[in-house]
């Protein structure tokens, strides 16, 4: 899976509101994930931008450092005042299946897109739905 | 550190109130809410443990079969079921949950206890066990473990480590609540048809309603070690060299159609507990027992409480 970051200046964020729509507490929990996530969101200036197949555009960031919410990496979309509430669970889990993919091709080894497209299968979630 | 509370308004929806008619108790402990069933009559106390992803609804036909003859008490863990589900994931310990699990049986004050576990309530009620073996009469143990090494299916990357995987389990496990729409259907076998619509599936929906309530579903896994060095690790070899000085009475019931503790998990609590006079495995029975064969249960329970001598005062 080929996911494109956007950097910031590329993102129309004019009025944009963010919403969290994932937090990762634990992103260590299997420390590839944190490694790889960690070192794109260094190299991107502290945030990563990616566009879903819904053309939302979605924040990686970490959270935490204000000691009032939640620490861990957490995904937002970026909601336009005039969208704001309007984007369904659906197109949102939909915009999230790539970048879960990606993630899982990076971290190698036994971790594969295909295991989770078939995980996903069996959890009949809409993601691997659209790939089955 | 605990923060954000997700808080249950303890509102139960007619259909289902109508196969869970009991009246629901709260205890605080450390200024959290504590949901708990407590049903029957002056006599042994027999404590009912869940395990993820449910809560005392899982023994809502069990319980009216046993409270004739015992005090039947099914509570459930923070973060499960009407209890207070505070959103920090480290909180969900499983040395956390047996403290905590200790300190309602002391708050309580609920004496000579035959424990009656499944799947987390297994390795909660043996770490009870093991630090009070005096307050426990006997244990009625169904699909769990009470070891380190994980099971083939808990080692598998698929489906299980990749479900709460980094950021994969919260988009499975919170987001789509994957383990109580899909995988209770899946971890059941007589009872399956229940499980894809209707008041019973409704129930287990009931207490996790966003994906902020359901931290404890993604804590649970991460709890299970893999290996030396892991979560738990040192904790889960302690408990397995501690189960042959257990003396008290065990039964073992086992859905022999369960792909997460097979039957060999049932054999190897009969090799290593002292005092295990009964194992009945259930043909048609898979990992949610209480689902699968609740009269099965009910009368194991009630071999267990005939056993038991009166409560002494204290």
């Amino acid at each position: 899976m080929i996911i494109h970051f956007l950097r910031a200046a590329e993102v129309d964020l004019a009025g944009a509101v963010p919403r969290q729509v994932l937090l990762e507490q634990n992103p260590a929990f299997y420390s590839e994930f944190n490694d790889i996530l960690m070192k794109h969101i260094e190299e991107r200036g502290g945030s990563l931008f990616f566009r879903g197949p819904s053309r939302q555009v979605y924040r990686v960031s970490l959270t935490g450092e204000d000691s009032v919410s939640l620490t861990g990496i957490e995904i937002c979309l970026m909601e336009s005042q005039a969208n704001a509430g309007h984007i369904s669970d659906e197109t949102i889990d939909l915009d999230l299946w790539p970048f879960l993919e990606w993630l899982l091709e990076q971290a190698g080894g036994e971790w594969t897109a295909e295991a989770l497209v078939k995980t996903g299968a069996i959890y009949r979630v809409p993601g691997a739905s659209e790939r089955n | 550190m605990v923060r954000d509370i997700y808080r249950h308004s303890g509102d139960i929806p007619e259909k289902i109130r109508a196969i869970y008619p009991f009246e629901g108790r709260w205890i605080e402990i450390d200024g959290l809410r504590m949901h708990y069933v407590e049903e029957g009559v002056e006599g042994p106390t027999v404590v009912l443990l869940h395990g993820n992803p449910t809560w005392s609804f899982l023994y809502r036909e069990i319980i009216p079969k046993i409270s004739p003859y015992c005090r039947a008490v099914a509570p459930d863990y923070f973060g499960m079921g009407l209890s207070d589900k505070p959103a920090d994931e480290g909180f969900y310990s499983l040395e956390n949950h047996t403290r905590l699990i200790t300190e309602f049986i002391n708050r309580l004050r609920l004496k000579d206890i035959i424990f009656v576990v499944q799947d987390w309530g297994g390795p909660i009620a043996f770490g009870y066990a093991l630090a009070h073996p005096q307050n426990v009469s006997g244990m009625l143990i169904m699909n769990t473990w009470a070891w380190p090494d994980p099971s083939d299916f808990h080692a598998a990357v698929m489906p299980w480590r990749m479900l709460h995987a980094p950021f994969v389990g919260p988009y499975l496990l919170l987001r789509r609540n994957a383990l109580v729409e899909r995988g209770l259907y899946l971890s059941t076998s007589r009872s399956r048809e229940r499980f894809k619509e209707g008041p019973i599936l409704d129930g287990y929906r009931l207490p996790f309603t966003t994906p902020g309530s359901r931290i404890s579903i993604l804590a649970f896994p991460r709890n299970i070690p893999q290996r030396p060095g892991d979560l738990n690790w040192d904790r889960m070899s302690k408990m397995e060299k501690g189960l042959k000085g257990l003396e008290f009475p065990c039964r073992l019931l086992w859905g022999e159609r369960d792909i997460v503790f097979p039957p060999n998990n049932a054999h190897r609590f009969q090799g290593l507990l002292p005092n295990c006079s009964s194992l009945r495995f259930i043909s048609d029975g898979s990992h949610f027992i209480q689902e699968d064969a609740p009269g099965e249960i009910a009368e194991e329970i009630l071999e267990l409480v005939k056993q038991t001598p009166p409560a002494e005062d204290s």
